[in-house]
């Protein structure tokens, strides 16, 4: 799958390395982007505000999820010259998206040398059935999930992170946090079940048992869970942290609001501050106007990001 | 005298380090101000980003009351914590504490997909230790500034050091918090 070559191990160094895409490695990076924000840009401008906001990376794509929503029509992964000029400007971390199932899209972004790949529901599907397999990349993914299940069909398949799909564009955290408690519930669930039901859960969420049984063990997903999907707020911030999420990915939310960088800086403050009501309300006094919001019941059901992927 | 680890905590690769050290029995919280140095008897500074991890120290005031921390008491910079130590940062230069005598060059080891595993041979420990590099710095030695002891390099890959020390100050460019052995955070207990 990947041509890159990069690997130091060679004969004259006497230091075994393993290299690339050892799952591990990928969860690693992961775990460095924990209690921190990730903003969508669109340009290089708006990746240095996000930088200096305090973003922990970017996810650089041509238009936010809000103006996909509005302007229809089929969604693609972005120019990569867009995504290298914004790679070029800032020093922290670089994501982009992919259509699910969209393995060319993803081989072009492993080509770019980009730090993660996002399988996004916001862009439009590539496949009709499967998600990208994403063991043979070097770049982890990070991929959205509405519940256990899912959550864990998408490590199955290679995913790194998980982040709940909320229902990006809306400026509306309901789904987020429907989805945050969804996760939450199927892992609680499983420590009440026998054997025999834990190999029955597992045929139904279309995953090995021994997956099954270590998110058992560990209480928790075995890889970090970030909340994305209708972030506008400081409060909505600290919401999803307090609900569970190591991380807060905010897309239209920032660049769409009256005070880009008033708001991106309180929401920086807030995902770390987030059990701390006084920070809280300290980082949340005027900031201006928040993006305008969408009530999900609105939504024509056809047109609801979240109900993609299988 | 506390004998809490502080784990300064902005940002970043935080969650291992606390699982880490309650498997070993140590005491840890976070820190997010300069009262917060006041509870603790030494710092792990962990791997995350080191830009945004600065942004927060300034905003808090916090270089100052980490420096002085550091005079007194043991500091383990990791990853994007070791950048924080390092006198010169370079790739880009970036301000810094400055509490260790050694230039940080970011993002050496290139992007996530150079990042590797190696089970490295530490000074001290008589086990190699499972260690990851993640977007890497590059660490070396400088001069020694007055008054502190000379760096030494703990531990290297060939012909480049990533681990180093100055007193009771560490920097290791590489984690081994996602590993499964303890053996560093216990010699490190045991500054």
């Amino acid at each position: 799958m990947s041509t890159h070559s990069n690997t130091p191990s060679n004969s004259s160094d006497p230091i075994a390395r393993s290299t690339g895409n050892s799952f591990d490695m990928k969860v690693g990076l992961a775990r460095m982007l924990c209690n921190g924000v990730i903003m969508d840009v669109i340009d290089v401008e708006q990746a240095r505000v996000a930088e200096d906001c305090g973003a922990i990376a970017v996810m650089a794509l041509e238009r936010v999820p809000s103006d996909i929503r509005r302007d229809g029509g089929v969604a693609r992964m972005s120019d990569p010259k867009m995504i290298e000029e914004i790679k070029a400007a800032v020093s922290i971390p670089v994501m982009a998206k992919v259509r699910i199932g969209h393995i060319a899209e993803a081989q072009i972004l492993e080509a770019i040398g980009i730090d993660f790949i996002d399988e996004s529901e916001v862009l439009t599907p590539a496949d009709p059935h499967l998600h990208v397999d994403k063991h043979p990349y070097k770049t982890p993914f990070v991929c959205g999930a509405t519940n256990l299940g899912e959550a864990l069909r998408r490590i199955h398949e290679g995913a790194a992170m998980i982040r709940t799909k909320g229902e990006a564009g809306t400026g509306n955290i309901i789904e987020a946090v429907r989805h945050l408690r969804e996760v939450r519930r199927g892992i609680d669930e499983l420590r009440a079940l026998t054997d025999e039901q834990m190999t029955e859960k597992a045929a139904e969420y279309r995953i090995p048992l021994e997956l099954l049984k270590q998110v058992r063990t560990l209480g928790r997903l075995p890889v970090p869970n970030f909340a994305a999907g209708g972030v506008a707020t400081p409060a909505d911030a600290a919401l999803c942290r307090q609900l569970g999420a190591e991380s807060v990915f905010v897309g239209s939310g920032i660049f769409k609001a009256e005070s880009p960088t008033k708001l991106g800086k309180a929401i920086v403050e807030a995902t770390c501050f987030y059990n701390d009501p006084k920070k809280l309300l300290e980082v949340s006094r005027g900031l201006g106007k928040a993006m305008p919001g969408l009530e999900i019941g609105r939504i024509e059901p056809q047109a609801l990001l979240a109900n993609r992927g299988w | 005298m506390t004998n809490t680890v502080g784990i300064l905590g902005f940002q970043g690769c935080i969650e291992p380090h606390q699982r880490m050290l309650s498997a070993i029995g140590a005491e840890s919280c976070l820190v997010k101000s300069p009262e917060d140095l006041s509870r603790i008897s030494r710092l792990i500074i962990p791997g995350g980003e080191s830009t945004t991890m600065l942004r927060f120290i300034k905003r808090y005031e916090m270089l100052e009351p980490l420096r002085r921390f550091a005079r007194t008491s043991p500091v383990w910079g990791i990853c994007a914590g070791a950048i924080l130590s390092a006198r010169e940062v370079h790739n880009p230069e970036q301000d810094s504490l400055g509490i260790m005598d050694i230039a940080a060059h970011r993002n050496f080891y290139g992007s996530q997909l150079d990042s590797f595993t190696t089970q490295l041979t530490i000074n001290g420990l008589t086990q190699p230790m499972e260690s990851q590099f993640i977007r890497a710095p590059l660490l070396s030695p400088l001069a020694a500034t007055a008054g502190r002891p000379e760096p030494t390099v703990e531990s290297s890959l060939p012909g480049q050091p990533v681990f180093i020390s100055q007193g009771n100050l560490w920097a290791s460019s590489f984690h081994v918090e996602l590993g499964s052995s303890s053996a560093l955070h216990e010699r490190f207990l045991a500054l």
